[in-house]
């Protein structure tokens, strides 16, 4: 057993009166990953923040002991962290485009962690900041190193705040959420980066809400909820046999993700062939164009009563603007939607407004789509035909929630609250169609689960359809009957659910499912 | 922040005075505000004449405190005038179609071009001197302010998630404008048009130095700046204690204004 890296023992902190992590301790080696699992609110961020010293202004941390390298910090100053920070421990948080600063080349970037840190003489930084880059996986890094943060791409960015996290080889590095923002395929391509790092000697503290990216690189997981460890061991045994209750709901969500536990696997859906039932959306050839490029090229799909068609691809393929011109909110250059058997998308809105009760939508981010002022009786109220107390408080039941909510304001719910109350006000006119555009990125796994399933039940009860949009294929394999893959703004695959994950033909949908982490694989290797 | 609290509280507790001062400003002065005592003019501040007496032997505190009535209801009335020709600009600029907004806000530059006192004369020279003038000379030259803000936030909330959510729902356009654009936009203008006030009474007593107020001797601050002027080197206090409460009452304003502020970006 070698010395650790880092060390904390029986954390505290307190934001005023409000205790954000209780008596925590944790011990990183080198070469070794230890892992922060929890959902949003549970003090993982705010723990790894203590080791560089950036809990944030009116944090009051109490500690028996935090070391990093050995010594003790806990009475460290702003100027000795500063010495500290990235020579001894380096940090990767989740969005690269808020950390690196907009005004300078990425090249300038880590050339000021090399040179304030002194680790390679005046006249190597160059030849050291292109070193890193190619360390760090970045293509041609002579160009990139003059480039600015919004000309690289989103796995570039990390990559390059990688390695000004690593400029000054600091024995630890700490990541926090690395590949939430990204892509799957480049996901993948930044865990295998920092399995590298790994393998080199550095001792990893990975921060993440998602077990499956966890077990693809954690020697030890600690789950934490409420600023506690409710569950800690090697990553092993908490993945394989979870004793807390916590822990198990969590493996479950993300299994019943990953694992691809198809709904249509179900005997109540088995046979229930959709094929024969009435098209209720009707889109041929859609194409959409922005500036030059081609948001949507030739998009062609229908989509049946009570059935859920899926729409999976990564950012930038085209699935939200498919979305919006299905929605009739964008008209589309050429091709055509219709609804209902009638023309939809070639209509004036004066004509198209009458029929939007139809076709309803809900987004991932439910706040932003009510207005801030109205209660949550007024939401539901306003997509109402007519005032119907009864209807409302009927609404609230069907999505599980109650009418205690009803003089609630958006920002006073949860995220998981939000969201269904969004998908009542969606159902409130009784719509055909529904379009669900990512409705479970932004909430915590336990939830995605809760509202997913809610869905599912609500198709079943009232028969409407789903057009469901996500970049995750775990929940697409989950909820969808057939499959659309999108990139680039062109349909790459389709065809049924258990065709397209179990026999995929087209090459890119191929590598996406390669990309997704399977904690089953984790598990059993 | 604590000290900004202190300030916040500090303000508070001016404007309680003196929107006391407005509703009863004989409960605060201890002599009419037009008693003249000619035996007393410009007589030191004392016991009796707490900020002295002017050139004519009126009570320089009495008149300041009755004063007070007429500097606020400036401030709030040209603030409010403002707000509203504001929105009203904005509105007409963002729903009245490309050539509207092009019109109004080349008018806008053209207005904010002429430097505000100069428009506020200009606007006096046709409306003639006045309190009610002078409320809308300073409205006019602090309507652009309004105008370009409400305009902005306009076009920002109508490309809001929750303005396409009502339009998803099948809303007509009047009425997301009227229920949701509007009342949304409004929020951090009003918050301004609070700031505003304490500039406007600043503006008022400016233009009432001018003798462009309201006419005929009633206790008016910038009036009384300009009353005492010819006496300043032997009666300073003619002078100094009106510019106080201009002074005060404007630091007054702004500071709790700008706490609202900060509440509401805070809160955003």
């Amino acid at each position: 057993m070698s010395i650790p890296i880092a060390e904390i023992e029986d954390l505290h902190i307190s934001f005023g009166s409000v205790s954000a992590v209780r008596g925590v301790s944790l011990s990183i080696e080198p070469g070794k990953c230890v892992a922060l699992v929890g959902e949003s609110g549970s003090g993982k961020s705010v723990t790894a923040r203590t080791l560089v010293g950036l809990t944030g202004a009116g944090a009051s941390v109490l500690a028996a002991r935090v070391a990093l390298g050995g010594t003790d910090v806990t009475r460290h100053g702003e100027r000795q962290w500063r010495s500290l920070r990235g020579r001894v421990a380096g940090l990767v948080l989740q969005d690269a485009l808020v950390s690196l600063d907009p005004l300078r080349t990425v090249g300038a970037e880590i050339a000021e962690v090399l040179h304030r840190h002194r680790v390679v003489p005046r006249a190597g930084i160059r030849d050291r900041v292109i070193e890193l880059l190619s360390l760090a996986g970045v293509p041609e890094p002579e160009v990139r190193a003059g480039q600015y943060p919004h000309q690289l791409s989103g796995g570039l960015r990390q990559r390059a705040l990688i390695a000004s996290a690593i400029a000054a080889d600091p024995p630890l590095l700490i990541a926090d959420e690395p590949t939430t923002a990204l892509d799957v395929t480049v996901q993948a391509q930044i865990l295998d980066l920092l399995a590298e790092r790994k393998a080199a000697g550095t001792g990893l503290l990975l921060i993440s809400h998602d077990l499956a990216v966890v077990a693809r690189l954690a020697d030890h997981i600690h789950v934490m909820k409420d600023g506690v460890f409710v569950e800690s061991g090697p990553a092993q045994e908490v993945l394989h046999d979870p004793q807390h209750p916590y822990t198990r709901s969590l493996v479950a969500a993300v299994t019943s993700l990953t694992r691809g536990v198809s709904r249509s696997d179900s005997p109540s859906r088995a046979g229930n062939a959709t094929t024969q039932r009435e098209v209720v959306l009707e889109a041929s050839e859609l194409t959409k164009r922005y500036g030059g490029r081609r948001a949507v090229d030739g998009v062609s799909f229908t989509l049946r009563a009570g059935e859920t068609l899926g729409l999976v691809g990564e950012s930038g393929s085209g699935k939200t603007t498919v979305a919006r011109l299905v929605l009739g909110l964008l008209a589309p250059d050429t091709g055509q939607v219709e609804l209902d058997g009638q023309a939809w998308s070639g209509l004036a809105e004066r004509d198209r407004r009458p029929r939007r009760q139809e076709i309803q939508v809900i987004h991932q981010d439910p706040l932003s789509s009510f207005d801030p002022r109205l209660t949550v009786r007024r939401l539901i109220e306003e997509a109402l035909p007519v005032r119907d107390e009864g209807r409302v408080a009927e609404l609230l039941d069907q999505v599980g929630l109650g009418v205690d909510l009803l003089g609630r304001r958006p920002r006073e719910l949860s995220g998981g609250q939000r969201q269904r109350v969004a998908i009542a006000r969606a159902l409130a006119p009784e719509p055909r169609v529904l379009v669900c555009d990512e409705p479970v990125s932004a909430l915590d796994v336990s939830i995605q689960a809760q509202v997913l399933d809610l869905l599912a039940d609500l198709q079943r009860e009232l028969g409407v359809s789903y057009l469901f949009i996500s970049h995750h294929l775990g929940v697409i394999h989950h909820v969808s009957d057939r499959v659309l893959v999108m990139k680039d703004g062109r349909v790459i695959e389709e065809g049924d659910v258990h065709q397209i994950f179990n026999a995929p033909q087209a090459a890119y949908t191929k590598e996406l499912l390669a990309a997704v982490p399977q904690l089953e694989d984790a598990i059993r290797s | 922040m604590r000290s900004l609290r202190i300030g916040f509280w500090l303000g508070v507790l001016v404007l309680a005075v003196l929107v006391v001062a407005a509703i009863v400003p004989g409960a605060l002065a201890p002599h009419s505000p037009d008693a003249a005592d000619p035996l007393l003019t410009l007589a030191r501040p004392s016991a009796r004449f707490l900020f002295g007496t002017d050139q004519n032997g009126r009570d320089v505190f009495s008149r300041v405190v009755f004063g007070v009535r007429r500097s606020l209801l400036t401030g709030v009335g040209a603030s409010a005038l403002a707000l509203l020709g504001g929105t009203v600009l904005g509105v007409l600029a963002t729903q009245g179609g490309r050539l509207a907004d092009e019109v109004v806000t080349r008018l806008l530059d053209v207005q904010m071009a002429i430097p505000g006192m100069t428009l506020a004369l200009l606007v006096i020279a046709v409306t003639g001197t006045g309190t009610g003038s002078v409320v809308v000379a300073v409205a006019v030259i602090t309507i652009p302010g309004y105008a370009r803000i409400v305009r902005g936030q306009i076009l920002q909330i109508r490309r809001s998630g929750y303005v396409e959510a009502a339009v998803a729902l099948g809303q007509r356009p009047s009425t997301i404008t009227i229920r949701h654009v509007v009342p949304n936009a409004l929020g951090p203008v009003l918050v301004l048009a609070t700031i505003g006030v304490g500039a406007a009474i600043g503006a008022g007593s400016s233009l009432s130095f001018l003798g462009l107020g309201g006419q005929g001797g009633a206790p008016e601050w910038g009036a009384m700046l300009a009353g005492s002027r010819d006496y300043f080197a032997v009666a300073w206090w003619a002078a100094v204690f009106p510019g106080l409460a201009i002074t005060i009452t404007v630091l007054a304003v702004t500071v709790v204004g700008r706490h609202l502020q900060k509440r509401i970006e805070g809160r955003q």
